[in-house]
């Protein structure tokens, strides 16, 4: 039996009333800005989203969400990712926080929090990095102390995407010192409320000219003990099936997708064999990595925890979404006549282009975590 | 796949394990396996799975005799079992008469059904194919030992592998969804949807076994060898790449999203 299960779903047809659905949203709402309009950080857009109960979509009615199906939640952000909507104030809660939140947090924090996040008035960020561990998430030094009724913080995360938009962030911090049978023991992860005291959020350009990351310096920082998520020192065996969640997304491989629209519309509509053969192969590449990231979600929905493939779908959809530009520019190079919208579309993408196989998981760590579902490690 | 499905898939590789073992159908001296496999096939029903049972065949579903190929795909197959579920379903599909024996069908006919049909039977060959080049070279790198360890345990192998998973489970996508597409819309009117995996997959396969499985004996070759030949027949993925660019240029780029979208 190989351990790789990729179920052979289809999207069912009615979820494309769903789709016409969140088209007519789109057009009406958010009509795109520029390139990078998916960057943006839009309350008024984020409530509106919220208002038609996209976000939290698969969580359950009390803490304010949809109770709908995995693959609707996958058409909704396909869409958006598309239309490049300005998402950026809800997803990262949206797709992950929240899944967190739902399994770890206490009762009241649920409450309190979950509906906000649904409403999209709740913004959240991701603190893991720090300047001496990246990948090595386990080597996270930055430093949680018993204090009367919580802990008290100090160090420094970074790379934290956001974190000068967020409400709140989930931090991984230390609270013990790595056992020596298990070095990922001792650390735990907290809900942070970024508007308390004792927290500092730099901006940190990035080469694209945009400042989404951050650095995030935390002294004698105080977060009460309700908002431990999870077991005290145990957040290595927590951070496994939301991976799944994380990494399996249509996000995955449409983060550079108007490369494609471009090409097709300057190739024009009688391109030359070379041209035709190119854009085909990238249209039936696009349409294998939906259909194995919709295989993910319809898993997902079964109740199983295909963390494996989530991890697969992430390494061969960013390493495709990350070639799209430099293959669209040699597909493009024999172009005469008008190119310049499609070498502005191109230039975009190529600079975003480097960190599509570094966030949320490098290629070298997605590589080696399949290894282990293949029963390597 | 329904209860039904499952007993055919169940059968198929039960002959297969029996009478068509790629190790031992390797190191044969002779062609004695050739005449029980195909019978045992033949007996269950399997090599007429596509043809109604009102011309005397199986009358199983489309997605049956797909899972029957992947199977045989796992197998490195050795008889003609996907050329005569395709010609059956394409004689059938003429409402003609189908002869019993082995047959074959033209791998570059003017048929464009037959055509699409062919690539989507030789994509879900080959997508069983790379499953098992998969798990038998996951199976080679835990127990071949060098430089003191197993070589599974070194890096630059476990990465090469983790690729070829990769390059496995988007050809059980690809391959699954032109199956899916055939079953669900059987007009033949859009270009199915192709891309196939066999190139990369066969390299890092025969990088991980090194020279062993460069050797004649050893049975890696019964399926790169496959792979390599499957690609070729009823169109390379170069022409149907070309042709599905052609009809996208035609639509234009606002239709493309949604063409996918709807798939």
């Amino acid at each position: 039996m190989s351990p790789i299960q990729f179920d052979q779903i289809r999207l069912p047809r009615e979820l494309q009333a769903l789709r016409e659905e969140v088209r007519e949203f789109l057009r009406r709402e958010a009509p795109a800005t520029g390139l990078s309009s998916r960057a943006e950080y839009n309350a008024e857009f984020s409530r509106k989203v919220g208002a038609r109960g996209w976000i939290g979509m698969t969580w359950p009615k009390r803490y304010g969400g949809g109770e709908r199906s995995f693959l609707e939640r996958y058409v909704v952000t396909e869409e958006f990712r598309v239309g490049n909507a300005p998402v950026a104030l809800h997803f990262t809660a949206d797709r992950q926080s929240g899944p967190i939140l739902l399994k770890y947090a206490g009762e009241p924090t649920k409450q309190s929090i979950l509906p906000r996040i649904t409403r999209g008035e709740c913004c959240f960020c991701i603190g893991m990095s720090e300047p001496g561990s990246g990948s090595d998430l386990f080597a996270a030094k930055t430093k949680a102390t018993r204090a009367a009724g919580g802990w008290t913080i100090n160090g420094t995360k970074i790379w934290t995407s956001g974190a000068h938009h967020a409400n709140y962030m989930i931090g991984l911090f230390r609270t013990s010192p790595p056992a020596k049978e298990n070095r990922r023991h001792g650390l735990t992860q907290f809900l942070v409320d970024m508007s308390r005291p004792g927290i500092k959020v730099n901006p940190i350009e990035d080469m694209s000219g945009g400042k989404h990351f951050n650095e995030v310096v935390f002294e004698d920082f105080f977060i009460p003990d309700d908002h431990v998520l999870g077991d005290v020192d145990m957040a290595w065996k927590q951070a496994t099936s939301e991976l799944a969640y994380e990494r399996s997304g249509p996000e995955r491989f449409l983060e550079t997708i108007h490369v494609l629209f471009a090409l097709t519309r300057v190739l024009g509509d009688k391109p030359d064999l070379r041209g035709a053969e190119g854009l085909g192969r990238l249209v039936a590449q696009l349409h294998t990595l939906r259909r194995m990231s919709v295989s993910v979600n319809g898993m997902l929905q079964a109740g199983k925890e295909p963390v494996l493939e989530g991890s697969i779908v992430k390494d061969v959809g960013t390493l495709w979404e990350q070639a799209l530009p430099a293959r669209a520019r040699e597909l493009a190079a024999f172009v005469e006549g008008e190119r310049a919208e499609f070498d502005a579309v191109v230039r975009h993408a190529a600079t975003i282009a480097p960190k599509l196989t570094i966030q949320g998981g490098t290629t070298e760590v997605l590589r080696g975590i399949i290894a282990r579902g293949l029963g390597l490690r | 796949m329904n209860i039904a499905g499952n007993l055919v898939a169940d059968a198929t590789r039960r002959i297969f394990r029996d009478l068509g073992d790629p190790q031992a159908l390797n190191l044969a001296r002779d062609e004695s396996w050739r005449a029980p496999l195909w019978r045992a096939l033949e007996d269950a029903g399997l090599t007429r799975a596509w043809v109604p049972e009102n011309l005397g065949g199986a009358g199983a579903s489309i997605a049956e005799g797909f899972e029957i190929l992947r199977i045989s795909g796992e197998y490195a197959v050795a008889v003609p079992l996907a050329e005569t579920l395709l010609a059956g379903w394409a004689l059938a599909r003429a409402g003609k008469n189908v002869p019993t024996g082995p047959l074959s069908v033209d791998s570059a006919s003017k048929d464009d059904a037959l055509m699409q049909m062919g690539a989507a039977v030789r994509a879900m060959q080959m997508a069983g194919a790379l499953q098992s080049i998969l798990d038998r070279s996951v199976a080679y790198a835990k127990e071949r030992v060098a430089f003191e360890r197993p070589i599974g345990g070194f890096q630059a192998v476990q990465h090469n592998l983790a690729r070829l998973a990769g390059e496995t489970a988007a050809a059980l996508a690809a391959a699954g969804s032109a199956a899916d597409a055939i079953a669900s819309e059987p007009s033949f009117n859009d270009a199915v949807l192709l891309e196939v995996a066999s190139e990369t997959g066969a390299a890092i396969a025969h990088q991980v076994h090194g020279a062993i499985g460069f050797s004649r004996e050893h049975v890696l070759h019964r399926y790169t060898q496959r792979l390599w030949a499957w690609r070729d027949d009823f169109g390379s993925e170069s022409r149907w790449a070309a042709r599905l660019g052609a009809h996208c240029a035609a639509k234009g780029a606002d239709a493309l999203w949604p063409m996918l979208a709807a798939r």
